[in-house]
């Protein structure tokens, strides 16, 4: 794919208009950067660098989509888009594997041990996604806060400039949207032992 | 809820934060006034968000990332089949293993009525329909591939989700993990099971079936002592991250997994870089390595490390270890392992014949380790020839040649060209015996009488050719080609031969023979055989080869010549081929060695003569001191081989060059052109008598057919060009020989034939330049000959011809030369007493000169007619 693609480019902007046959096209592009990107992510893991997250992540989108040729406008509105695409592809992705019941996503979030028990995990994905509508429900900027910095990848600063606040605006809707959903899939995982 | 009291809740919260965990629950109860529903709720969320602290802190991504990754190495947790269950028609009845490649169960097959193997793959090895496809189509080519050394294959399909499984034969025994894990083997043992292994893997190679994943884990070892590869092709299933060699990208907990298979791995595999079976070769090295020494070949630390290892570090040398381990078996093993897959063995029967020659060294005559009792190897005990009946001795019957045809060629042969057989043997010293072995090859193939066989000297410019193999058959004119390999190995040879037509290059037979070098002549005798069969078979009906031709590959009844006389011999060859001085002695040392060690050798006595003569021939020694010796090796080698046509051809060159038995010489170069057509020395040679003799058109057409066989050889066209200066076409040679001093411009030979036509022409200025060049490149004094040629020019400007033939008269040193060249001067300044003076001195040394050029020469013909002249030329032998 090289260095960013104007067919992502254009399918992403597609989807964005409501074309659901684009996000067909996109998805299997978006796996294999992911693909990719991870094989790398683990590399640098293993040799014990630091990793900065948001390189990762903008490695990715670097790859899908030109952003060197678009103004910095249109490069939040994709950072959007892309973080938005990426929810959608990892819930389908642990969606898929929930239900193949045949083992699942093991630490597919790095959610403390004892919160979901032996339980499958991947269900936690999923719960995630679920949570993150009720959320955006009650306050929508905060979901997307959270699919930005969570799906999307973006740093603090970043998600600032995509959402036009500032930083301290966005730390601090980190800060409760994490706490609210942290207790909602506990909420979910204590209705399920019950 | 509404947006007012959600503001507030998330007012209190960061309110709360900003303040030290003991004051939070005061300062609630103040802020929420009583309203205990928002207390709870600003309470449970600070709750949450001390418990959450890692919680969706990583980016999705990441997770994901890992989870995929893992995913594809492992496989999702394959949950066990119980007992009772099946897999299509099969019944599980217990699970019996379990790896990174699946699990094992023992199954019933009741439509069979046995017990099978089942494996059945990750699920994650189904998620690509095309690997998932390709997979099953080798599975299927490995089923079919039948081979003792290979597990049986019975069935291939997939299962619920696609999940693909294999059914096999159900074996008795233990992996070769097992094995060693236990005990450290003894050398005859992993020599044995080595060769079994290299057995399964040539069969598969052939085929064009690449293991990708051979290691201990997958060598079965059966109670009844044969060796099983399991999972032929399986490893093409591994996500493609992971054979293109991103194993650093494992988890820690993956990789342990797979570090199993990463040792084994070849580098080209871990770079990604296509494979072919070298990468399997690479892998068997890596399993010898760990079965004589106990060791893993390549072990890091962590994945990374062993990569490293593999693509850069050589493993300790297996004889550093205190174990006994005979070179030849470590070096096998050494080579098997190369980084470069071109300096490995090529294919897995070379390595089966190395180890069966190397099973044969003295130090594994005497076992130092008892082989236990309890061992099922019985077979370890066999000796290494076994092995040789099992690789195929019987090739040797000639009869399987047929069977080994593939389809008859679509037009007939009518000339090939032996390629230089390569030299796979790992070391450049042997690359003289591959050149023998190219060279007995075709004078083999020569003796078939209507298929025109290009020279040795021609072909050799092709050694290591990236022309293709049509290309080469377009430049030589031929029909197509021989080519191969001869691996030697200790006193073991194995030659590869094929037959490969022009054109469509297409295979039309080959075949690989194995032997003692003592059986050398008997190895060429088989190959040269099945060629001729072959091509026997593509001539069209009614043209048959000559009795001659057969009955000649038939009378070279195989006999035993000591290795080193026959690695003399081929030396002696090599060199012989040269034509230098250094070369020349060099190839008479080596021939005579061979003599000393076989003195029945016929060849090696004609290597000797012919190299006598070619030494005459290009005046690199004189006639009265080479071609008496010459007479004397010839003869010999007649005594023994009456049909050995190099002997016929240097017995004509001594009659001509040195008895003066004219009518002799012709007949022997007749009997040698009988004998083999395809000589190029013989019709060259006899070209040359022919000129000579002034007979230049049947000259002409030797010359014709020495350069259709030899047509690279600069020797040969130049000397082709004798006619050409003997019947006085002077302006068609120096035009001819022009062309040819092109491509070599420092030919001597070149620049001999254009100043003598020059020269004889009377275009006495331009001999002068060519002369001079010949002087500089011949290593005279730059200056000085500057000077000398000068001196001849302005002789030559100021008072015409007579200063040039005066000045070669005070040049022409009265002991060293010729005779005869000072005889030419002297014809030439009209000084007819001194001339004959010079021609009877000529004749009582018996000098080449004279007897090459006195019919011919254009400065003695005002003297032909006289008597004096006419008695020389009849007293030399020469019809009137």
């Amino acid at each position: 794919m090289g260095r960013g693609d104007q067919d992502v480019t254009d399918l992403l902007l597609l989807w964005q208009e409501g074309d659901s046959a684009a996000l067909e096209r996109l998805v299997p592009l978006v796996y294999r950067e992911l693909h990719r990107t991870a094989h790398n992510y683990m590399a640098r893991e293993r040799t014990g660098h630091t990793l900065q997250t948001t390189a990762l992540v903008n490695e990715v989108y670097m790859r899908l989509v030109d952003f060197q040729s678009m103004d910095w406008q249109s490069r939040n509105h994709f950072f959007a888009i892309c973080a938005n695409l990426m929810r959608r592809v990892l819930t389908d992705f642990a969606r898929s594997r929930r239900s193949i019941k045949r083992g699942g996503g093991d630490a597919l979030l790095p959610f403390d041990e004892e919160l979901f028990g032996k339980s499958d995990r991947a269900a936690g994905m999923v719960a995630l996604d679920d949570a993150l509508n009720a959320l955006a429900r009650i306050d929508e900027r905060k979901s997307r806060v959270v699919e930005l910095r969570f799906f999307g990848g973006l740093s603090a600063n970043e998600t600032a400039q995509v959402l036009g606040v500032s930083v301290e605006t966005v730390l601090r809707d980190w800060k409760l949207a994490k706490a609210w959903l942290f207790r909602e899939l506990n909420r979910n995982e204590d209705a399920h032992a019950t | 809820m509404q947006p007012e009291r959600w503001h507030l809740i998330e007012d209190l919260y960061h309110s709360a934060l900003e303040r030290a965990q003991n004051d939070r629950d005061s300062f609630l109860r103040d802020a929420c006034k009583g309203d205990d529903e928002l207390r709870q709720e600003v309470k449970s969320l600070l709750a949450s968000h001390d418990k959450a602290k890692n919680f969706i802190e990583a980016p999705a991504l990441q997770a994901a990332a890992q989870l995929l990754t893992r995913e594809e190495i492992e496989g999702q947790d394959s949950q066990t089949l119980s007992s009772g269950s099946a897999i299509s028609h099969y019944r599980i009845l217990e699970k019996i293993g379990a790896g990174g490649m699946g699990e094992v169960y023992r199954a019933h097959d009741p439509r069979l009525g046995r017990d099978v193997a089942i494996k059945v793959l990750p699920v994650a090895f189904c998620t690509d329909a095309d690997r998932l496809y390709r997979f099953e189509q080798e599975a299927r080519a490995a089923a079919a591939l039948n081979h003792s050394n290979i597990v049986a294959i019975y069935d291939v399909g997939t299962w619920e989700y696609g999940t693909p499984y294999v059914v096999s034969e159900l074996l008795q025994g233990e992996t070769l993990r097992a094995c060693i894990q236990s005990e450290l083997l003894p050398v005859r043992k992993v020599i044995e099971i080595s060769s079994q292994i290299c057995l399964g893997l040539a069969a598969a190679h052939e085929k064009g079936i690449v293991h990708r994943d051979l290691k201990p884990e997958n060598i079965w070892l059966t109670s009844d002592g044969h060796v099983k590869i399991l999972d032929f092709g399986l490893a093409k299933l591994l996500p493609e991250q992971v054979r293109a060699g991103q194993l650093e990208t494992l988890t820690q907990s993956a990789s342990t997994k797979l570090m199993g298979t990463l040792g084994y791995m070849s580098p080209e595999q871990l770079r990604g870089q296509p494979i072919d079976q070298r990468t399997d070769i690479f892998s068997l090295g890596a399993v010898m390595y760990e079965m004589l020494s106990g060791k893993r070949a390549f072990q890091g630390a962590s994945a990374a490390d062993t990569i490293s290892a593999i693509l850069n570090r050589d493993p300790i040398e297996l004889t550093a270890d205190n174990r006994e381990i005979p070179g030849v078996v470590s070096g096998i093993v050494r080579r098997a392992m190369e980084k470069k897959a071109s300096d490995r063995f090529h294919s897995a029967r070379d390595v089966a014949f190395a180890l069966a020659a190397g099973g044969e060294t003295k130090a594994l005559e005497s076992p130092r380790e008892p082989d236990s009792a309890h061992s099922p190897w019985k077979l370890a005990l066999v000796p290494a020839i076994v092995i040789i009946l099992l690789t195929g001795i019987w090739l040797w019957n000639p009869r399987n040649f047929r069977s080994r045809l593939s389809t008859p060629a679509s037009s007939s042969i009518r000339s090939l060209a032996v390629l230089p057989l390569e030299n796979v043997s790992g070391t450049p010293d042997q690359e003289y015996f591959a050149d023998g072995m190219t060279d007995e090859l075709i004078t083999q193939l020569a003796s078939l009488n209507n298929v025109r066989v290009i020279s040795r000297t021609s072909v050799m410019r092709f050694r290591s050719s990236k022309q293709s193999l049509s290309e080469i058959a377009g430049a030589l004119h031929v029909d197509a080609v021989v080519e191969g390999s001869v691996l030697r190995q200790g006193n073991r040879v194995r030659i590869t031969a094929q037959l490969v037509q022009a054109g469509d290059e297409r295979n039309l037979w080959a075949h690989s023979y194995e032997g003692d070098v003592t059986d050398v002549i008997r190895l060429q005798n088989e190959v040269a055989g099945s060629v001729s069969e072959n091509i026997k078979a593509t001539l069209h009906p009614g043209a048959q080869t000559q009795r001659q031709s057969e009955g000649q590959l038939a009378q070279q009844t195989p006999q035993s010549i000591p290795p080193d006389a026959y690695d003399a011999y081929l030396k002696g060859l090599y060199f012989s081929a040269k034509l230098t001085p250094d070369d020349m002695q060099k190839a008479f040392d080596y021939f005579k060695k061979a003599i000393e060690t076989a003195p029945t050798f016929a060849p090696a006595y004609g290597g000797l003569a012919e190299a006598y003569c070619w030494a005459t021939a290009m005046g690199l020694l004189p006639s009265q001191v080479a071609l008496p010796k010459a007479e004397d090796a010839a003869k010999k080698a007649l005594e023994t081989d009456p049909n050995l046509g190099m002997a016929h051809h240097s017995l004509a060159w001594v009659n001509f060059a040195f008895k003066w038995n004219f009518p002799a010489a012709e007949k022997e170069f007749h009997q040698a052109i009988e004998l083999n057509a395809n000589n190029a020395t013989s019709h060259l040679w006899y070209g040359m008598f022919l000129a000579w003799q002034n007979r230049p058109q049947e000259s002409l057409a030797e010359m014709q057919r020495a350069k259709q066989l030899d047509p690279f050889s600069s020797i040969t066209n130049g000397l082709a060009m004798t006619p050409l200066l003997t019947s006085r076409q002077y302006s068609q040679l120096i035009d001819s020989a022009g062309e040819a001093l092109q491509s070599s411009p420092n030919d001597p030979l070149l620049l001999w034939l254009i100043a003598s036509a020059y020269e004889q022409h009377g275009d006495l200025a331009k001999a002068v330049d060519v002369q001079e060049k010949q002087a500089i490149l011949f290593g005279a004094d730059l200056q000085k000959t500057n000077q000398e040629f000068d001196a001849l020019r302005r002789g030559l400007a100021e008072q015409g011809e007579r200063a040039y033939w005066l000045n070669r008269e005070k040049s022409a040193s009265p002991s060293g030369d010729d005779p005869f060249n000072l005889a030419v001067v002297q014809a030439h300044l009209g000084k007819s007493k001194e001339m004959y003076a010079s021609l009877e001195k000529a004749y009582a040394f018996r000098s080449t000169g004279l007897v090459y050029s006195i019919q011919t020469e254009p400065a003695f013909d005002r003297y032909r007619s006289e008597q004096a002249f006419r008695l020389l030329v009849q007293k030399m032998g020469f019809v009137q």
